[in-house]
């Protein structure tokens, strides 16, 4: 038999990981893909393939539940089996290991499910392509090229097969593609009722079900919600100590605050101690906590008690947070220049090396890592955190990666601070318009490169967007920590940008020869007059406004860069445990 | 008796995908990226039946589920506007590239069926890997026509962009203090479909070199009272959700959806055409019509040529629901069941088998989906072109 290189995509993607309305659907619809790739590749590799893409590095990374993430495209060599069988026994896996989990979710929550609206859904949901050209090592890179394109031509035949729909059922509330799997909820035995958190009027269908409410045999790992990213930094600036009787009335509350994971697998160790969900400590969240688990009016009261001396104390704890996403530079391209399924492997290698690794960079930064595979990355972490963690993953990404041509891999990360109780569609929204503006600047950025850059976008509830970027040469991330320390000192006043836009529009017209000098004057003069008190950094403050003012447009990139170190700056000041009296709301 | 029709929005216009939305479901509303023909189909036959003057009973609702309707498509400038087809690929460089079943050596796929062919671009046309760029939304029916017949193509400003979602949020009031409920917001989306933006337009353009003012067109084809008040439509009626309102009116102006004379002579003396959809269709298979049989031999609705299928280049599937207003037997008041439906600019790649291919050129945006209610609502479209 002849050579063959494969090629085989596992989906859909959109259900599994972009439909989602709690951290939870997010994260375990990307690790459900994994798990599906993975057994594709298991079973290609079990037939005879070399795997290429994942490349695994030992026996156990393509047993269920592994650490390795595999991305939903797996390229293999086949030196002598037959690709169509072995594409065909790949699918069957890939179907097989759904079914388990879907099967799995069915068994625990039969008595809310319409168990015939399931079983019409339940065998529809996996798509699968397949590809394969007869191959030799010589003209490794040609096959490849050849291969990948004939995959695409593939993937235009996009089969599918007609709806099995019913009428007078609704849709599923996160994507609306098939009706919901969900028995009326008057018809639910109350224990389901509180377990399954399902918001009232909200409807889920096969996919929905299996991502909301799969849970291994041995216990249930809780995933944190955007809340609890949220109040991380004022938890911190609190304290273990302090927050002791806020942590025995949830404790209190049994089952209804949901312990957090924190050793398994899939834990956040870094919640330990703290590990309830954030909205114990949004008494604005209170309410509607109370509704959805069903709890009598007083339910709430100890923990709203132990509360308050904390918050006439510390502050609120500040409702945002930041979703991260990251994505390598010009992969496409790297990956077409290699020259061999080794070098290629040894790509794959060094990408699941990354992913582990962003995995410990997150955590460090007290985030929450939904999903790291290949080159992407999408997290969410706390606010006073994420500059420092996306430099941590930048770096990494540089390290782990070989050069492409002669300079170093890069990652263009997109970071965007947003209100917790934003729906997690549009927090996601966000988050990639940020990673799109890293990869490509606006015209209002000046002249920046694409690529390799670092964009910050702060979308605050009653205020206009801020967004901001550049090259991470330009060490964007350093600045934004020198701004953030000094308004968090008190040396500079967050709330003068707005003055520095209003400067900016008056020296539009200025001629270029004479405007830095008079801009830096007025800029400066505005900046000492607005201080909020702590004068001993103005040479400081001196030094970096006459580097970095030069005309309008640097002083407007300077005011919005001002507006994005104040929201960090807020963040810094609760997980140092600021008090009530630092400046600013959120 | 066919009537053509010129709807002028009065508001941006409501065609939501099928997630729960309302009191106590959902508060956050999407669109789709424009208005299916089943919510013009359903607006319109609601409009007849109310101009009519009729009760709306279930004999009533099953003689206007016989008109046929077709459309929107947008209309400036007098000419008619399709979707963009599948079979475009924008190089940065190198313009609009024609995809096309590529025939392959030493090498196979998973198909779902045997005798198909990849569709893509040749070594000759794109040597090297690329990322495609956006193409404009819609194109005017003379270029499209060119496009069809592989004549000279490239875009420019009469080609338009696909509309921009509006949201609007909204309170909800306590109708005793006059004030906002508290927590009682709700978000909807719609298309406002008085302008489309033109393609590459400078930002610094005048107004009409930036937007081109468009109507939306359809076509009626009904008998009896529904005929007639189809041919005197001249009202204000909603389109779509949120009672959206639209004026109808009815206009004598054909010609629009006639086949294009090029096209016609194209087709005269082709052996190998290509069908894409103009409105998103329903077919039987899935992403297959159930006119072709498992050899992928058939003939098209009502057409007098067999052609065999050698390739398709397709979108995802879309899912399409809606909500029964009327109480038919079999199909009780409120949520329909979903159907998954070929996105419009689905491109299927034919060879003529027996016939001769200048048939087509009648089939000119004639419904081909399997279901005959689908077809008369207006799913499944289609044009003809040559390859």
């Amino acid at each position: 038999m002849t050579a063959h290189l494969l090629a085989l995509t596992v989906g859909p993607v959109q259900e599994f990981i972009a439909a989602a309305r709690r951290t939870r659907d997010l994260w375990f619809g990307s690790y459900l893909l994994s798990e599906i790739s993975k057994a594709a590749a298991k079973a290609v590799q079990d037939r005879g393939g070399v795997l290429i893409f994942p490349a695994p590095s030992n026996g156990t990374d393509l047993d269920p539940d592994s650490r390795l993430n595999v991305a939903n495209v797996i390229v293999a060599e086949l030196s002598d089996s037959d690709p169509a069988a072995v594409a065909k026994a790949a699918k069957e896996a890939a179907r097989a290991r759904w079914r388990s989990f879907a099967d799995h979710v069915f068994s625990t929550e039969q008595a809310v499910i319409h168990a015939d609206i399931w079983k019409d859904q339940a065998d529809d949901v996996i798509e699968f392509y397949a590809a394969w050209v007869e191959h030799s090592p010589a003209t490794y890179q040609a096959d490849r090229a050849r291969l990948m394109r004939l995959l695409a031509g593939r993937k235009r035949c996009r089969d599918f097969l007609p709806a099995r729909g019913r009428s007078g059922i609704p849709k599923s509330s996160l994507d609306g593609m098939r009706e919901s799997v969900l028995l009326p909820p008057k018809q639910w035995p109350e224990r389901s009722r509180r377990r399954l958190r399902v918001q009232e009027g909200e409807q889920l269908d096969v996919v929905a079900m299996v991502k909301r409410t799969w849970a291994p045999a041995t216990g249930n790992p809780r995933y944190p919600s955007v809340a609890r990213v949220a109040a991380d930094p004022w938890l911190r600036g609190v304290g273990a100590e302090r927050l002791r009787p806020v942590l025995d009335a949830c404790d209190a509350l049994g089952n209804v605050l949901h312990d957090l994971d924190t050793s398994g697998e899939h834990g956040h160790p870094h919640y330990a101690s703290f590990p309830f969900e954030g909205t114990a400590v949004f008494c604005s969240r209170h309410r509607d906590l109370q509704q959805e688990a069903e709890l009598a009016e007083t339910a709430l009261a100890s923990l709203t008690e132990a509360l308050v001396p904390l918050t006439r104390e510390y502050g609120e704890p500040n409702p945002y947070l930041a979703v991260l996403v990251a994505d390598g530079d010009r992969m496409g391209q790297a990956l077409s220049d290699l020259g061999s399924a080794k070098d290629h492997r040894a790509f794959s290698q060094a990408l699941a090396t990354f992913a582990d690794k962003a995995r410990e960079v997150v955590h460090q930064h007290h985030g929450v890592l939904v999903y790291a595979g290949g080159d992407d990355v999408l997290a969410f972490v706390p606010v006073d955190q994420c500059v420092a963690c996306a430099r941590g993953l930048y770096d990494s990404f540089g390290h782990a990666l070989p050069a492409v041509g002669n300079t170093k891999s890069t990652l263009s990360v997109g970071i965007a601070v947003a209100h917790f109780m934003e729906p997690l569609e549009d927090l996601l929204e966000y988050g990639r318009a940020a990673e799109k503006h890293a990869k490509r600047p606006r015209p209002e950025d000046g002249a920046q490169e694409e690529r390799n850059a670092l964009a910050v976008h702060v979308i605050k509830r009653g205020g206009g967007p801020v967004a901001i970027r550049a090259n991470w040469s330009a060490e964007p991330d350093q600045q934004l920590l020198t701004l953030a320390t000094w308004i968090d000192a008190r040396a500079v006043s967050g709330r003068v940008a707005y003055d520095l836009r209003k400067i900016a529009s008056v020296y539009d017209t200025w001629p270029a020869d004479t405007v830095q000098a008079a801009i830096q004057r007025d800029t400066l003069a505005t900046m000492k007059g607005k201080q909020p008190g702590e004068e001993s950094r103005m040479h400081e403050v001196e030094r970096f406004i006459r580097t970095r003012v030069t005309g309008a447009d640097s002083l407007r990139r300077l005011g919005d860069e001002l507006l994005v170190a104040r929201q960090i700056a807020l963040a810094v000041g609760q997980a140092a445990g600021g008090g009530a009296s630092r400046e600013g709301s959120a | 008796m066919t009537t053509m029709l010129e709807l002028t929005c009065r508001d941006p216009i409501v065609s939501r995908d099928g997630r729960p939305f309302g009191a106590g479901q959902g508060n956050r509303m999407r669109s789709a990226g424009w208005v299916l023909p089943s919510v013009v189909a359903g607006s319109l036959r609601s409009t007849v039946g109310k101009a009519a003057h009729r009760d709306f009973s279930v004999e009533t609702a099953e003689e206007l589920l016989q008109v046929e309707v077709a459309g929107v498509f947008p209309l400036a400038e007098g000419t008619l506007y399709l979707p963009a087809p599948q079979d475009c690929v924008l190089h940065p460089t190198r313009g609009p590239l024609r995809a096309a079943p590529q025939v392959i050596e030493d090498a196979g796929c998973d198909w779902p069926i045997a005798g198909l062919q990849p569709v893509g671009l040749s070594d000759d046309q794109a040597p090297e890997e690329f990322k495609p760029m956006e193409g404009p939304a819609w194109w005017p029916v003379d270029r499209y026509a060119s496009w069809l017949t592989n004549g000279a193509f490239g875009f420019d400003g009469r080609f338009l962009r696909a509309p921009e979602t509006e949201y609007r949020t909204h309170v909800q009031l306590d109708p005793d203090a006059g004030a906002a409920e508290d927590g009682n917001l709700f978000t909807t989306a719609a298309l406002p479909l008085t302008h489309l933006r033109r393609h590459a337009a400078r930002a610094d353009a005048a107004h009409t070199e930036r937007f081109a003012a468009i109507t939306l067109a359809a076509r009626v084809r009904s008998s009896s009272w529904c005929a007639e008040e189809a041919a005197t439509l001249d009202t204000l009626h909603p389109l779509g959700g949120e009672r959206r309102l639209v004026h109808w009116k009815a206009t004598t102006e054909a010609s629009v959806w006639g086949c294009p004379r090029e096209v016609r002579e194209a087709l005269a003396s082709a052996s190998r055409v290509r069908m894409v959809l103009a409105t998103p269709a329903v077919f039987g298979d899935g992403w297959k019509p159930a006119w072709l049989n498992e050899s992928l031999v058939g003939t098209p609705p009502r057409a007098n040529v067999t052609l065999k299928l050698v390739g398709v280049s397709l979108d995802r599937w879309r899912a399409v629901s809606g909500w029964s207003l009327a109480k038919l037997p079999n199909q009780p008041r409120g949520p329909k069941p979903v159907k998954r439906v070929v996105p419009a600019g689905g491109v299927y790649y034919f060879e003529t088998i027996d016939g001769a291919a200048s048939d087509l050129a009648n089939r000119w945006l004639e419904p081909v989906s399997d279901d005959e209610q689908d077809c008369r609502d207006g799913f499944g479209l289609a044009v003809w072109g040559v390859r």
